[in-house]
């Protein structure tokens, strides 16, 4: 009875506290306004202001530069990652650990919601997670004062987004592409959605779990358009995509690991992301990435300090390392994607210049013009799309 | 010390407190919770209540994923039936026929345990794969159609699951078989008794405790398992811990969540207590342990 006593009045005292520390935060965001530099220090910095000894990473894979013949990066094996030790003495305990956004989110999400240190610094979330996170109150502000490469460097394309009007909680690491990749060497070349359909690819075929991508993709191969999708248009995406699972002809709904089955064989055509194409085809050159005739997916990842991060200094520190041109240079010129750091492309020209023209990290004004980024919905439509996508994944008949 | 001098009934108590704080911390509290949790309406975002009209949360949930359900329960029958075939003749050999080559086989029986349990299911994707050692010259000598795959199939996850499971089936069994007193079956044989007589009267009934043992300790995880269903298998053949695993971590709703895995433990539970009434558990399981 005690127990069970004051277990309910510490429950109720933290509620208070976090309700307290809620009004507070609003307070101080309301007073800060966009004028800037009277930054208070953040709480959880703590008056850190020297950088820390480690800074925990958790990327998505293929999505920094790596050392010639070596397949996982870590503080030793990746140039940029190196530089960063040399310059501040932080060994960053980089892991590629985000498979699939909701997932991941999965895995932080007990933590933030105690809120505790989720184990991570810095996180790169797509756009749309990315804002779930800052609205759930879960993500550190930056201080800018820090971070004058950032401020600078930021391409235009992402101010006054509406995840992050002031560009105060996220900042973009790579933009990205979704479209088909195509083991070419094994199967016929095509340039449609609905080339995946094939019978010839039977069984050869893999998807991404990301519904934003698959969902999207396969409504623009229906003709449909996912920058304002609607019920109608997300059912009958969802049909298509039910009929070529029940037919045989797509082999695995996968995360990010489809690239697994696509150098191994087991897919010779799948939903892909531009950047992962680019660094797969070195070592297999007969695979081939298509924005497909009806459109492609464009979508962000971006760096954000978790709520409670235990090197949030540092974390900023990193992140404006990033936006420095010559740094940025070297991540993209490994990883393909499209880099949003104003300047990398004449720094990237210095490394190789074939990148600069590579339509992979700076894709044409037309291949730009069929790109299209999933339109955000109400907040119960969307559970709508999530629940039946869910049911797909899960095999549940709707 | 002078406690228990002065109070030896104390002991017992004393000696089962660490086991008893461990199935208290670990067993009993997250099922509560879990059961608790099962009665839950609301989301993440909008924050989670408690009511007990919620029940509805588990008819809900077992019809929307009774084909799970029913699915895990074949693949788990079916990969313990498998195991069973393969162990019980490898641990009659290492029992009766091995000699000095005994505890070499015994390692190699569990060696695969030095390994990431991951690592080694992803493994068998290149074993089975499409052009792989396995089909690959099948396939070259024209025997079967180029089109055929045994992975990403039913039949790869049954037996992704059955390999990583049968060290559990093999040894009970073993310890059964070897605790067999030769001398019984000398008499058998003084009695007349055929060699396959002398098995089915002695040896099997001898072996029963460990096959029971073996075979709860095969099926209760693989009716749990979702790696060998993702790493394994297709988009229709998820398993009930795939639902579970995505319902916990993707969707995040935890009151369906709980009520799945609520239902599966109740159903393995009922499951056991059933087949060890079949088998006449008391004695069974004293021996078996």
């Amino acid at each position: 009875m005690d127990a069970e006593k004051k277990l309910g009045a510490e429950l109720d005292r933290r509620t208070l506290l976090k309700a307290g520390a809620v009004a507070g935060a609003a307070a101080f965001l309301a007073a800060c306004g966009t004028s800037g530099s009277s930054t208070a220090p953040s709480a959880s910095a703590d008056g850190e202001e020297t950088p820390s000894e480690i800074l925990n990473f958790a990327n998505w894979p293929y999505y920094i530069d790596v050392d010639d013949g070596v397949d996982t990066a870590t503080a030793d094996t990746s140039e940029s990652l190196r530089r960063f030790q040399a310059e501040y003495g932080t060994r960053i305990e980089y892991q590629e650990s985000i498979d699939d956004n909701d997932t991941f989110f999965g895995t932080i999400k007990a933590p933030l919601e105690a809120g505790q240190d989720p184990g991570w610094d810095i996180i790169t979330p797509t756009t749309w997670m990315a804002k779930k996170i800052v609205d759930l109150g879960w993500a550190e502000k930056f201080d800018k004062s820090h971070m004058p490469n950032f401020v600078a460097n930021l391409a235009d394309e992402f101010k006054g987004r509406t995840a992050d009007p002031n560009n105060d909680y996220l900042a973009p690491w790579q933009s990205l592409m979704t479209g088909v990749g195509i083991n070419t060497a094994k199967t016929a070349a095509f340039s449609t959605v609905n080339g995946l359909w094939n019978p010839a690819l039977k069984g050869k075929v893999a998807l991404l779990t990301e519904l934003r991508d698959t969902v999207g993709l396969v409504m623009l191969g229906n003709g449909d358009d996912p920058a304002s999708p609607t019920r109608a248009t997300f059912d009958a995406a969802l049909t298509t995509l039910r009929a070529q699972v029940d037919s045989g002809q797509i082999r695995k709904l996968s995360g990010n690991s489809y690239t697994v089955l696509l150098e191994e064989e087991s897919a010779l055509a799948a939903i892909a992301w531009s950047g992962d194409i680019g660094i797969i085809q070195a070592g297999k050159p007969e695979l081939a990435f298509v924005v497909p005739d009806e459109g492609g997916m464009y979508a962000t990842d971006n760096m954000l300090i978790p709520k409670g991060a235990k090197h949030k200094y540092t974390a900023e520190l990193w992140i404006d390392f990033y936006y420095r041109p010559d740094i940025a240079a070297i991540v993209e010129a490994y990883v393909q994607y499209i880099c949003p750091v104003k300047g990398a492309a004449d720094e990237i020209t210095k490394i190789d210049p074939a990148l600069a023209t590579n339509p992979l990290i700076f894709p044409d004004d037309a291949t730009k013009s069929r790109l299209r980024v999933w339109g955000e919905v109400a907040a119960d439509e969307q559970a709508y799309f999530d629940e039946q996508f869910s049911a797909f994944v899960e095999g549940v008949d709707s | 010390m002078r406690l228990i001098r002065s109070h030896p009934a104390l002991v017992p108590t004393l000696l089962l407190a660490p086991g008893l704080a461990w199935l208290g911390s670990f067993y009993l509290a997250p099922n509560l919770q879990m059961f608790a949790s099962s009665f839950w309406s609301g989301t993440l975002e909008g924050g989670f209540s408690f009511s007990l009209s919620n029940w509805v949360n588990y008819p809900n949930a077992l019809g929307t994923y009774q084909e799970q359900y029913l699915r895990s329960i074949q693949y788990g029958f079916a990969a313990t039936l498998l195991c069973f075939a393969i162990a019980f003749p490898l641990a009659y050999y290492i029992a009766f026929k091995a000699g000095r080559a005994r505890n070499i086989l015994l390692f190699l029986v569990v060696a695969p345990f030095f390994t990431s349990y991951l690592l080694r299911t992803i493994g068998w994707r290149t074993i089975l794969g499409d052009d792989s050692i396995v089909l690959g010259p099948l396939k070259a000598l024209g025997l079967i159609d180029p089109a055929a795959r045994i992975l990403d199939t039913p039949f790869s996850v049954v037996a992704g699951i059955a390999y990583n499971f049968i060290p559990f089936m093999i040894l009970p069994i073993y310890v059964s078989l070897e605790k067999i007193d030769r001398r019984l079956l000398e008499a058998a044989q003084d009695l007349y008794a055929s060699s396959w007589g002398a098995f089915r009267r002695i040896t099997l009934p001898l072996a029963i405790p460990g096959i029971f043992a073996g075979s709860l300790l095969t099926f209760i995880p693989a009716i749990g398992d979702f790696i060998n269903a993702e790493l394994l298998g297709n988009p229709s053949t998820a398993m009930i811990g795939n639902v579970i695993q995505r319902q916990f971590l993707v969707v995040r709703d935890y009151p369906t969540a709980a009520a799945l895995s609520f239902m599966l433990m109740v159903l393995i539970l009922a499951g056991v207590a059933l087949y060890g009434r079949l088998l006449g558990t008391d004695e069974l399981t004293s021996k078996a342990i």
